[in-house]
């Protein structure tokens, strides 16, 4: 936006320089010139049906009536908006209006402003409620626009015109969210659902209204949630190197443009309207395809609507090595048919890729697939057999957990290579961010409960992207934190994206901007608006912090809550092949020089690929005893009894078992 | 289909003709339909099967001959003796008497002053005309696409796809000075020229679109898609190329049933024949039409509310500063162009720009606005003799359409005004009829051509009821997204009303006059801003009879209720009782022989008795 | 509730496109006689089209009515010329015999009245339609005749 040339444009005298599309009503704005409408607001693209806002514009050629609200700024220009025929034509629109609402506030406030004293003729439809609706429109057009929901509308013609839901009276669609309500400029409509027994439903609906108001205003300057869903995601990760390609030996790739969220959004997304898990939604972040073709398969040449692609199915493609946009249709397609987590899966036949690839897989073991990277036939035919527990997909089936397991077992393969390569904690595979450079994101993955996924500390963006937790004791804080924020979601079944994916416009300048203080605050109102009970911010980490501290305890319990399995797969601290080093030979080296302390100079990538790699192990270690500490853990990753018995969780089978693991 | 084949068609199709002894137009437009033209079609031709004349003689169903006063029509061909008012009983003798013993059936030709006139082309309101985007009238089936290539159909678009370059086709029609018919007269050639630039800015495709939405009067678009479907489709095959776009779509009303079945059995026959599809005659060039069945509401012709109703939305105009040209249908560079237009780019590019814009006035050598070129059609209807379609050089005086085409009025009648462009046009007096048929001089008369809609309006014409039908008419039609248009035409309804009742005050037309600038200045769309255009010229040409109305109480013209009564002339009235029996309101009294008398009281003043008395005893005062 | 598979039938003969939910309407409307408020739900639902925006579309154009319409539906056409030529009175007329205004249905479901813009007849004005047929220059006394032809 920076390098378009601005305009210069002359409002009643004043002069200011805007960029080109903006409106002149925009423009007049910015010089402190008052321009009347009943028709716009910020929230609304222009509708220009109330004609008021009416401006006299001269782009060289002589001045003209324009609607000031739609007018594009394209060329200089001067405006007057107080000349004789501006304010005659406004004279004689207030007039109308007041001869047909003679009692509303808005227009009589105008009308008293320009003079316009009483009607010269008797309006037939002449309405004295002083609420009577003015046919203004704004909120059909944030149902529509806003509410990405369309229930409000217009109906009928011309003196008939009226704003209806259709067939009158209350809608089952329409989910009595409260924005028309509060665009209304005459109180005209009125809520008259039964919001099922929130204690304070007002509280509710602004707390709502809050967010309703950020995505219409932000969600395009800054997520496009609402355009591409979380596939906005690909570009940003590719760009800083942590899109995970080939078995994240690799953060990025040329090719991935083809995948990227550019080409889903103008020639995939086609549902005509951003799609939200449950009506009202305003985030609407689901995305689907429809009319897609199928060419594999037991569906083979049927016409099906695929949901998503989201951000983790497109970089789980580039993970295999595929950048083919209609490939990921057909897996995700599949997955989703078959009940297969596309994360899982892609990363499980990464993994079997690159065991292909060095040799641990041949053509034999995989029963005639030539599992390469970039192999989409053979994924395909892979996934089909996965489904029908035939062949190869019996094994790849069952995870990388397993398959490591069976590769050693069975094909006498490195133990450790596999341990390094295969990309899963606890038994579950990674998500998809490499996370290398990233300390935080790897305390993030080898220390979440359910395994190593992303939604318990998604960090890496804020670590890696935005530069918010620069050192070893901001990762630490953000360990402790953020999980259990996290978990808050979860626990009180919100959405989190509200939180962080769109941002209130001055969220940079708050004290801690990571965690989005206005929107926290937000929750504590949708929490006490529906409970009844006032929360602050620290009530609501503690009620999550219990909840966090009694699932490790679960995990323990289970045989999986001990510092051992918080263990992580080298590949996700540092590049386990000599390729993987050389492909970003000087971040490493200057890492070596810099951090570790060691003159790369001379060295050999493999003994400068062990010094990185001791440096590396050693600071997953340090981590993982700072955080323990901060969430009052043992060093063996066990919760301790007095912290049980702080957060009120000290029940006597935990504290049992947490006694009997050191606790 | 290739060249070839399209030659060997029209050859054949010459050649078929040429053995029939005569051939029998029927003509089936809308208005000859309703008069049951249809049926003389199927027992035409079971009269021929009957008689065993089916190789000597071919009935032919066509499109609008145009005369529609007059019908049914029967054209013979190729002699072309012109049979009105054609009812089933009269086919025997016109297959016995004219086409067997060559003798005209003399009842059945049209008359002028008590004289028969047998050939079409000597009847003055067909010999005043010139026809280009009618120019196949009386001569084809519409329904049969080997006709129209017959008529050296699709020729002219196989020239124009492999012998010319896109920009040589808009260069062409910018100089031909063609100007769109739809009624804003803006040069067609100018519009694509828009289209091509807007799309090497985006590089998003363009489409074409066919604005066949013709809301009132309703049948001169639908004449042609009815009568010459493929000269349509051609059109926009040319117009395709011309902008460089695939796909075209038509908008037709479900009003206009008959057009639409033959626009669509028409597309089917051209893809059949791949004149429509991929690869059209082997170039690269690909093109497909798609229809749009409308409903109807007068505001949906609007440019930008078509644009929303052809992507299934309510048909209202949408505010905006960008034209259809850069963003249209679906946000594409869009080309809109109205059925005549289109129908006008065969002729145009068949015989050259330079033959077009020697019809009708102006050099447009140079600038296409500089001129009013090639020919027009044109509704005529109302109190005229000859009622129906025509078409005539641009520049043609609307006396000479009236008087010399139309006949003039019925004995007895006098010309008050002409009322020109549909709902949104104007009104011209008498004084003003030596104006010519153009878009410039028309418009500075607060009189638009529009879309070529005339209608006669004789003495008994009352220019405040008038004026209030069509504020009435545009009142309903608004579609009432803003606020001059929409609460601007209640204000004028009601000032109007308060005139014609006599009620009216010293004040009201200056009022209506400001009003009706704020409309014309401030509305969101043309509908809005032309809504003004019936009052203002009504004001102009007649504001003595507005001022008679407000201070004398007075209507002129008898068509004020408030204003006037009904009275029977007591030596007129024979007593017959017809009227007693027919008065709705039973305020007539009266016995049989004597002279009845209209209670005042309880008089409606529907005027049913003055229209059933034979004996003109019922005078308006 | 009404005949679903009907309109399950003229949803398929488009496509489901929601580019063309007018003509939809207009079969629904011509089968079923009015467009009931499960027809706009089913086109919603299948084409993915807005219900605000259909119920704008509904009640839109003159050619949809939401309540159903009578056996016979008699169209006046209020065009220009037709106004020029006397329709207003033809109207009045109807509207006298039936005892209705134009919009509305006789109680007995005979008859509809309904104003048109233009039936393309201009020639022959002024111009009623009786279910789609065309009856030309007929008279306000023509009218109580015409209407007992049809009953």
């Amino acid at each position: 936006m920076s390098d378009q040339q601005l305009i210069k444009v002359e409002i009643d005298g004043k002069s200011v320089e805007v960029e080109p599309e903006t409106t002149v009503f925009e423009a007049a704005a910015k010089v402190d010139v008052n321009i009347p409408a009943l028709c716009h607001s910020e929230l609304v693209e222009p509708y220009a049906s109330c004609r008021l806002c009416m401006v006299e514009v001269d782009e060289g050629d002589g001045p003209r009536l324009v609607t000031s609200c739609n007018y594009p700024v394209r060329g200089p220009l001067t405006v007057t908006t107080d000349s004789d025929r501006v304010t005659r034509t406004r004279k004689t629109i207030l007039e109308l209006l007041l001869a047909r609402w003679p009692e509303v506030k808005p227009i009589m406030d105008m009308a008293k402003f320009f003079n316009v004293d009483k009607p010269r003729f008797q309006h037939p439809l002449a309405d004295c409620n002083p609420n009577a609706c003015i046919l203004c429109g704004l909120c059909v057009q944030v149902c529509s626009q806003g509410v990405l929901e369309d229930v409000v509308n217009f109906s009928g013609r011309a003196t008939e015109r009226r704003i209806s839901m259709p067939y009158g009276g209350e809608n089952p669609h329409c989910t009595g969210c409260g924005a028309c309500v509060e665009i209304c400029p005459t109180d005209a409509i009125r809520l008259t659902d039964d919001p099922n027994g929130p204690a304070d439903p007002d509280m509710v609906r602004r707390a709502g209204m809050r967010v309703t108001r950020e995505m219409i205003l932000l969600d395009r300057k800054q997520s496009n949630l609402r355009d591409v869903g979380t596939a906005h995601l690909i570009e940003t990760m590719n760009e800083n190197d942590l899109l995970p390609v080939m078995n994240f030996r690799f953060g990025s790739h040329d090719d991935v443009q083809q995948i990227g969220s550019d080409v889903f959004g103008k020639k995939y997304f086609e549902l005509g309207k951003p799609d939200g898990c449950w009506l009202g939604c305003t985030v609407s972040c689901c995305k689907a395809v429809p009319g897609f073709q199928l060419s594999t398969g037991p569906y083979k040449g049927e016409r099906v609507l695929v949901e998503g692609p989201e951000y983790e199915t497109l970089a789980g493609a580039a993970n295999m090595g595929i950048f083919d946009p209609e490939f990921v249709l057909e897996y995700k397609f599949y997955c989703d048919t078959y009940g297969i987590d596309a994360i899982s899966f892609s990363s499980s036949v990464a993994f079997a890729m690159e065991c292909f690839e060095i040799g641990i897989l041949d053509p034999e073991r995989t029963e005639g697939l030539e599992l390469v990277f970039g192999a989409a036939d053979e994924v395909l035919q892979l996934l089909h057999l996965m489904a029908k527990g035939q062949g190869f997909g019996r094994i790849a089936g069952k995870g990388i957990r397993f398959m490591k397991y069976y590769f050693e077992e069975h094909y006498d393969a490195d133990s450790g290579l596999l341990q390094d390569i295969g990309m899963e904690a606890k038994g579950l595979e990674y998500s998809q961010y490499v996370t290398k450079d990233s300390l935080a994101q790897q305390g993030g993955y080898g220390m979440a409960l359910k395994g190593a996924h992303h939604d318990e500390a998604w960090l890496v963006l804020m670590d890696k992207v935005m530069d918010q937790i620069p050192n070893f004791k901001d990762k630490v804080e953000a360990l402790y934190y953020f999980p259990i924020w996290r978990t808050w979601f979860g626990l009180c079944g919100l959405c989190r994206l509200p939180w962080n994916e769109v941002e209130p416009a001055d969220n940079p300048e708050t004290d801690e901007p990571a965690k989005v203080p206005e929107h926290v605050q937000n929750y504590c109102e949708l929490f006490e608006g529906v409970t009844g009970k006032g929360q602050k911010p620290d009530d609501l980490l503690e009620m999550s912090e219990r909840m966090y501290n009694f699932q490790r305890v679960f995990n323990l319990r289970m045989g999986y809550g001990k510092r051992e399995h918080d263990a992580v797969p080298y590949r996700s601290l540092g590049p386990v092949i000599k390729e993987e080093y050389e492909s970003r030979a000087d971040r490493y080296d200057s890492q070596l020089a810099d951090e570790v302390g060691v003159d790369p100079s001379g060295m050999s990538t493999e003994d400068k690929m062990a010094a990185l790699r001791e440096y590396r192990e050693e600071a997953y270690e340090k981590l993982l005893d700072a955080v323990y500490k901060k969430r009052g853990w043992t060093k063996d990753g066990v919760p301790k009894a007095k912290t049980l018995k702080s957060l009120g969780i000290d029940f006597p089978d935990l504290v049992n078992l947490v006694k009997k693991h050191g606790g | 289909m290739n060249i070839e084949e399209l030659r060997k068609t029209r050859d054949e199709i010459g050649k078929r003709r040429e053995r029939y002894d005569a051939i029998l137009m029927v003509c089936t437009g809308t208005t000859c339909q309703a008069r049951g033209s249809l049926a003389l079609v199927d027992r035409l031709e079971n009269e021929l099967i009957k008689r065993d004349l089916t190789d000597r003689f071919l009935v032919v169903p066509t499109g609008c001959l145009g005369l529609c006063s007059e019908g049914p029509l029967i054209l013979v061909q190729p002699e072309g003796i012109l049979y009105t008012g054609v009812s089933e009983d009269d086919l025997a003798d016109i297959v016995k008497q004219h086409l067997l013993q060559n003798n005209f059936v003399d009842r059945l030709l049209y008359r002028l002053e008590g004289k028969a006139i047998a050939n079409m082309k000597e009847i003055p309101f067909y010999a005043g005309q010139q026809l280009l985007s009618l120019r196949h009238r009386s001569t084809l089936n519409p329904e049969k696409i080997d006709d129209y290539i017959g008529a050296n159909g699709y020729q002219t678009c196989y020239e124009v796809i492999t012998g010319m370059e896109p920009t040589e086709v808009v260069d062409t029609v910018v100089r031909s000075g063609l100007r769109g018919r739809g009624g804003g007269g803006y040069p067609t050639g100018l519009k694509w020229r828009a289209c091509r630039e807007a799309v090497e800015k985006t590089g998003n495709h363009p489409v074409v679109v066919c604005n066949a939405d013709e809301g009132d009067p309703g049948f001169m678009d639908q004449a042609i898609l009815a009568a010459d479907p493929h000269s349509v489709i051609e059109g926009m095959m040319i117009e395709a190329f011309a902008v460089g776009a695939k796909e075209g779509y038509v908008f037709v009303r479900k009003e206009h049933p008959l057009a639409l079945r033959r626009l669509s059995k028409a597309i089917e026959q051209a893809r059949r024949k791949k004149l429509l599809g991929v690869a059209i005659f082997g170039t690269d060039f690909s093109f497909d039409i798609n229809v749009h069945r409308g409903a109807g509401a007068y505001v949906s012709g609007e440019s930008s509310a078509l644009m929303q109703a052809l992507t299934g939305r309510p048909g209202e105009p949408e505010a905006k500063y960008v034209h259809t040209t850069e963003r249209g249908f679906r946000n594409m560079p869009t080309v809109l162009n109205n059925v005549e237009t289109i129908a006008l780019l065969p002729a145009i590019l068949e015989k050259g720009p330079v033959w077009f814009s020697s019809i009708g006035t102006g050099d447009v050598s140079k600038d296409p606005w500089n001129g009013n070129t090639g020919t027009k059609l044109v509704s005529l209807t109302g109190a005229v003799k000859n009622a129906g379609l025509l078409e005539v050089p641009m520049g043609t005086t609307l006396r000479e359409i009236v008087f010399d085409l139309g006949g003039g009025l019925p004995e007895g009648s006098e010309l008050k005004a002409v009322q020109l462009g549909g709902p949104t046009g104007g009104i011209l007096p008498e004084s003003q009829l030596d104006l010519p048929l153009e878009f410039d001089a028309l418009s500075e008369a607060d009189c638009p051509l529009g879309s070529g809609s005339m209608i006669a309006l004789d003495e008994t014409t009352c220019m405040v009821q008038l004026a209030k039908f069509m504020v009435g008419f545009l009142k309903e039609e608004s579609c009432g997204k803003c606020t001059p248009c929409r609460e601007g035409l209640v204000a004028m309804d009601v000032l109007l009303r308060k005139i014609a009742s006599g009620e009216g005050e010293k004040g009201d037309l200056d009022l209506i006059t400001e009003y009706g600038q704020t409309m014309t200045e401030a509305s969101l769309c043309d509908l809005g801003r032309s809504a003004a255009t019936p009052v203002v010229s009504t004001l102009r040409y007649f504001r003595d009879e507005f001022e008679i109305h407000i201070k004398d109480g007075k209507c002129s013209a008898g068509k004020c209720r408030d204003l006037i009564s009904y009275n029977i002339i007591a030596d007129n009235c024979t007593g017959c009782t017809v009227c007693v029996e027919a008065c709705p309101e039973n305020v007539i009294s009266g016995e049989p022989g004597k002279p009845h008398v209209i209670d005042q009281d309880g008089c409606t003043r529907c005027g049913i008795c003055r229209e059933v008395c034979r004996f003109d005893a019922v005078e308006v005062r | 509730m009404s005949d679903l598979s009907k309109l399950d039938k003229i949803i398929d003969r488009w496509n489901a496109d929601p580019e063309f939910v007018v003509e939809m309407f207009q079969d629904v409307q011509d089968q079923l006689g009015h467009i009931p408020r499960d027809a706009l739900e089913k086109v919603s639902d299948r084409t993915g089209a807005p219900r605000g925006s259909l119920f704008h579309i509904a009640t839109f154009y003159q050619a949809f009515s939401l309540q159903p319409r009578g056996e016979n539906e008699i169209q006046v056409c209020m065009g220009t010329t037709c106004y020029a030529l006397g329709a207003q009175r033809v109207l009045e007329a109807l509207e006298r015999e039936l005892g209705i205004a134009p919009g509305e249905t006789t109680p007995d479901g005979k008859f509809s009245l309904r104003k048109v813009r233009c039936l393309g007849c201009c020639a022959i004005g002024p111009v009623v339609a009786v279910n789609d047929e065309v009856v030309g220059t007929i008279r306000p006394s023509d009218v109580a005749d015409f209407l007992t032809g049809l009953s």
